[in-house]
């Protein structure tokens, strides 16, 4: 049981760091590549500048991992499906994987985050009101940022997206 | 039994009010809904509005919802800030050791006011 939990968290944790990450970096070009001309004529390669470093590199990417693993364990709703899970070598593979992913191709699919959670919808009632406190907890981290609500909302729409895959439907 | 007595009655909201409001206040994406109000009066409110949605005696009428929420509605309170407050609420009743079936019934009522606080 404590194994197949860990081989949940991990997709799980993952997933939602991309969620955050990859759409503030992608908003974040969009902006820069429409409205941030002031900036453009500043900067010699405003456009080629990667998402990673975009969002704030890997400083953005502990602050945002760090602030959403304490809201998510401090929250009693959802924290029995983490428990048994060794955080600190999760945060580190996150990371990690986040390093990875900013750097080249992500091989992330639908079917590893259905296969991540079945136990759990079918084991433990993993069901829409636990995915929906996950959404918060991003919407609170970014928001906890500084990122606005149109780009949360934008990252939000693609983390929601997965929600099918997640409960196994 | 009501839900209300099942849930604790009135020291059962007391102590409910005291996590909500922490958990509403260290949430960075809803707290401006709350900067600038009396935090006194704001207390008398949660506390009335968990009495409510505990099934317990209240005075509660849609119209008072409505009102006390339309100028958030025209600083862009909608459902996600909506959504976080329940999930607030989920959280709370967690701690407090309510089982999953009576949160559902709690969080039940508290979606039934959805519709008044988001002025539609």
């Amino acid at each position: 049981m404590e194994q197949q939990l860990t081989a949940f968290i991990y997709p799980l944790i993952l997933f939602f760091v991309l969620g955050v990450i990859v759409p503030i970096l992608l908003a974040g070009a969009a902006d820069k590549a429409t409205s941030r001309n002031d900036v453009d004529t500043q900067s010699a390669q405003p456009a080629e500048q990667s998402l990673y470093d975009q969002l704030g590199g890997a400083a953005a990417i502990d602050a945002a991992v760090d602030i959403f693993y304490r809201r998510v364990l401090s929250d009693a709703y959802i924290k029995v499906f983490f428990e048994d899970t060794d955080m600190v070598r999760q945060a580190q593979k996150q990371k990690a994987f986040l390093t990875m992913v900013f750097g080249g191709p992500n091989n992330y699919t639908g079917m590893d985050m259905r296969e991540g959670h079945k136990h759990l919808v079918e084991k433990m009632g993993l069901n829409d009101s636990h995915f929906e406190h996950v959404l918060a907890h991003l919407r609170s981290t970014l928001a906890e940022l500084g990122v606005g609500e149109e780009k949360v909302a934008e990252i939000i729409a693609i983390a929601d997206s997965v929600r099918d895959d997640v409960l196994n439907r | 039994m009501s839900l209300y007595e099942e849930l604790g009655g009135e020291a059962a909201v007391n102590a409910a009010v005291d996590i909500f409001y922490r958990r509403v206040l260290s949430d960075a994406y809803v707290i401006r809904f709350f900067e600038g109000v009396d935090m006194e009066k704001q207390a008398a409110k949660q506390k009335a509005f968990l009495t409510m949605v505990f099934g317990g005696p209240n005075s509660y009428t849609g119209l008072d919802m409505r009102e006390g929420h339309k100028h958030l509605v025209k600083q862009g309170l909608n459902d996600s800030h909506f959504e976080h407050i329940l999930a607030h609420l989920r959280s709370t009743l967690a701690e407090l050791g309510v089982g999953a079936d009576k949160i559902q019934e709690v969080i039940n009522i508290a979606d039934s006011v959805r519709a008044d606080v988001l002025d539609r």
